[in-house]
């Protein structure tokens, strides 16, 4: 039929140009990396080396100009990318030795009150406030230290060991905090025993106080409305706004549409290791395990998108419409050029 | 003053009145169109269809749009997109039937170009839908603001700069234009009475001059072929239905139509309930932030071929500067069509396939511009096979621009020696 070969390329040209400018565009525009690793340690090595490999390559290019300033600022990056991989190295090397499967909840119980934590965080659900409400605490530390009660639950184990012994390191912000500039929560450096020990110990006291199940707002509030809003749910940053921009840099976005303006895909790398997706930024890599990542991102979802399912079901229903409508246009055209045509 | 007689019937009533039987005759029953025709004729009714689309579902949505740059983000996002009952629908609608009138008029053109309809007394017609496609434009450039996103805002801020590039007055025009120095509330305000009251205005004016234009001359054909309309229109109507090289538009045509509207509106709820990002772009759903400039700037799908014009030209050349000459061959582009009644030098009207020359052309013309729209989204920096994205892009807008002013006379002139 000859209707059927004109139909074919219409709709060859049109797939070839929808390609163009959707698939193939964005695999130009947002280039493709490693998918998200809860293994934080393997996570941030990877980044690492390939970051190793990209200012390798933009030296290489930088070469080829024989331009001596752009050459300069290429070596500068390269060494940056390989010092920044011996330091995760010996980081994650540390960190790994610690063995959490040993961890006294009890001796952990008394290592946390030792250890100064409740000097900032709240664990409501053992009675234990914070010194101040979260506007004075965000206006003295930037940001409002978080509640923990929930913390053994929502956050990876390793990432809380590496975060209690070096905050900066874990949350790699090792581009904004140093001795000068230090950051707001000081690493811990021991209680005067196994210092591996205690971390350990201290993370099982968290894990062991820690609900079984966190919905996704749960998680939210504690991971990221200290510095975020998601006003369509009525949630909006926790402690004095002012001082959270100042700290961070700029004043963090709302939430509450991000999940229509980025890809599931995009959160979940994002969230998992900010650095890789945002080289620079100041939002900390908050270290959240994948079932909670999965729920907080799900919990976005329901915020954003609220009417994805009666979308999706409505949609349906509609196309079936149409398919009836069109069998009936068919049988009537069909009907009318019977008399029309030979 | 008529002879009013008592009525017979309603009908009557209304015909003695209103000459709704003539009416009907000459709108409908009694006009022809031609018998040998493909489905790509029915590419101006779907075009109805969604412009009657975009208009419910535009004034369903006015009904709860703020525009006021504090308010629109959220009274989109928010109010229609979670609060009103199915207000995410309308809003769906909206954005793909806009997105996807621009396919079916691209679809619509090329069938005119490839079947040379737009000359030998269908000029006004061609010209018209040039025209339609100039003022949709703007429509939806306007309409693209409203939901005050970051492709909203910085969208706005590159194209009402463009007018910074006329001469002496471009600075005073482009902050008359923008009522501020820079993109804001007054920017916003004033592009909605463009979007829902001026432009569409200006739209249905220019569809029923659109659809006059046509009556007279007719639609063409497959072949290309001269159909006397009033001899076969009274072949049709003393019975000889089936040897009549004619239809009448309803219900012949129209029943066609019906059946192809019904299959595409299969595939218009596909992609509302399930792909519609290619016509709401992510970003836009970031509130507009005029201390963040998104990494990458692009326009909708359909301008990227223009705007791959605009930015193809990257030197300059005595005292034009590399944007004024891009600026020039981009509103060059944007009439371009509306020329090839003038710039197609033989009287010939038949499909491209009878033409070896005008075929290629054809061909040479439609892929350049997909190319020029798949480089128009790509990062200008980039490249493909070692080769620089900018000389790409450079050498794709002469293409274009040579296509239209050189190629194209220099063929059908050609054409005419060769008869």
């Amino acid at each position: 039929m000859k209707e059927l070969k004109t139909l074919l390329v219409v709709i060859f040209f049109i797939a070839i140009l929808y390609i163009g400018v959707e698939p193939f565009a964005h695999t130009k525009l947002h280039p493709h990396v490693e998918p998200a690793n809860y293994d934080f340690a393997a996570e941030d090595i990877s980044l690492a080396n390939t970051n190793i490999e990209k200012s390798q390559k933009t030296l290489e290019a930088a070469m080829k100009t024989g331009n001596e300033d752009i050459i300069k600022s290429a070596k500068i990056e390269f060494e940056t990318a390989k010092s920044s991989k011996e330091k995760f190295d010996s980081f994650w090397k540390d960190i790994n030795k610690i063995d959490l499967s040993k961890g006294d909840a009890t001796a952990g119980a008394e290592t946390f009150m030792m250890a100064g934590c409740i000097g900032c965080h709240a664990v409501k659900s053992q009675g234990m406030d914070a010194p101040m409400d979260a506007m004075a605490s965000s206006e003295t530390y930037g940001t409002n230290p978080p509640d923990l009660s929930r913390a053994g639950a929502i956050f990876d184990e390793k990432f809380l060991a590496a975060l209690i012994k070096d905050p900066v390191m874990a949350q790699k912000l090792g581009h904004k905090f140093d001795d000068e500039n230090p950051y707001p929560m000081p690493g811990f450096f021991g209680a005067g025993g196994d210092i591996d020990q205690e971390v350990s110990d201290i993370v099982a006291y968290l894990k062991s106080i820690a609900p079984k199940e966190v919905s996704g707002k749960e998680i939210f509030v504690d991971a990221c409305q200290r510095c975020h809003d998601i006003k369509y749910d009525n949630l909006y940053t926790d402690g004095n706004k002012i001082s959270v921009a100042e700290f961070m840099g700029s004043t963090p976005p709302d939430l509450s549409m991000i999940i229509r303006s980025k890809s599931k895909d995009y959160l979940h790398n994002f969230i998992n290791d900010t650095q890789k997706m945002l080289p620079g930024t100041a939002m900390p890599r908050v270290g959240l395990n994948k079932a909670s990542e999965e729920k907080v991102i799900a919990y976005m979802e329901t915020v954003g998108d609220s009417k994805k399912a009666e979308r999706e079901k409505t949609s349906i229903y509609i196309m079936i419409y149409f398919v009836i409508l069109a069998i009936f246009a068919g049988l009537w055209k069909k009907k009318i050029w019977s008399k029309l045509e030979e | 003053m008529a002879n009013i007689k008592k009525s017979t019937s309603l009908g009557d009533w209304f015909d003695q009145r209103l000459a709704v039987k003539k009416f009907w005759n000459v709108m409908a029953a009694e006009y022809w169109i031609p018998k040998n025709i493909s489905f790509l004729w029915a590419m101006g009714v779907i075009l109805l269809a969604l412009f009657v689309i975009l208009f419910v579902s535009g004034l369903m949505l006015v009904m709860y749009y703020k525009p006021d740059a504090k308010l629109a983000f959220d009274s989109v996002n928010y109010t229609i997109m979670q609060e009103v009952e199915y207000g995410w629908l309308w809003r769906h609608m909206h954005g793909i039937a806009a997105s996807i009138t621009f396919l079916i008029i691209y679809i619509h053109t090329f069938t005119g170009i490839y079947y040379r309809s737009y000359k030998n007394g269908r000029e006004m017609i061609w010209v018209s839908g040039i025209l339609l496609f100039i003022i949709f434009s703007a429509e939806a450039f306007s309409g693209y603001m409203l939901p005050w996103g970051q492709m909203s805002y910085w969208a706005a801020q590159v194209i009402t700069q463009l007018f910074g590039g006329v001469p002496i007055i471009g600075d005073a025009l482009v902050e008359w234009i923008r009522g501020d120095y820079a993109v804001s509330d007054p920017t916003l305000t004033r592009f909605y009475m463009l979007h829902v009251c001026l432009l569409p205005i200006v739209i249905i004016a220019v569809i029923a001059f659109h659809f006059y234009s046509l009556r007279f001359p007719h639609v063409n054909n497959l072949d290309g072929e001269e159909i006397d309309f009033d001899l076969e229109g009274e072949k049709y109507l003393s019975g000889k239905v089936k040897e009549s090289k004619v239809i009448p538009f309803w219900p012949g045509f129209l029943a066609k139509d019906f059946f192809y509207v019904s299959i595409f509106m299969i595939f218009f709820f596909y992609l509302v309930g399930f792909n519609y990002n290619f016509a709401m772009d992510p970003i836009n759903f970031e509130p507009a932030n005029s201390l963040k400039t998104p990494t990458h700037i692009y326009p909708e799908w359909y301008f990227l071929w223009q705007y791959e014009i605009l930015r193809g030209f990257f030197f300059d050349i005595g005292p034009l500067k590399a944007s004024d000459i891009g600026l020039i061959a981009f509103s060059f582009a944007g009439v371009s069509l509306g020329l090839l009644p003038w710039l197609d030098r033989s009287d010939v009207v038949a499909p491209a396939h009878k033409n070896r020359g005008f075929f290629i052309w054809f061909w040479v013309l439609l892929v350049d511009m997909i190319l020029l729209s798949i480089f128009g989204k790509l990062p200008a920096d980039g490249s493909i096979m070692g080769i620089n994205n900018t000389y790409i892009g450079f050498v794709l807008s002469i293409l274009y621009i040579g296509l239209i002013v050189v190629f194209l006379p220099l063929i059908t002139i050609l054409e005419r020696k060769g008869r």
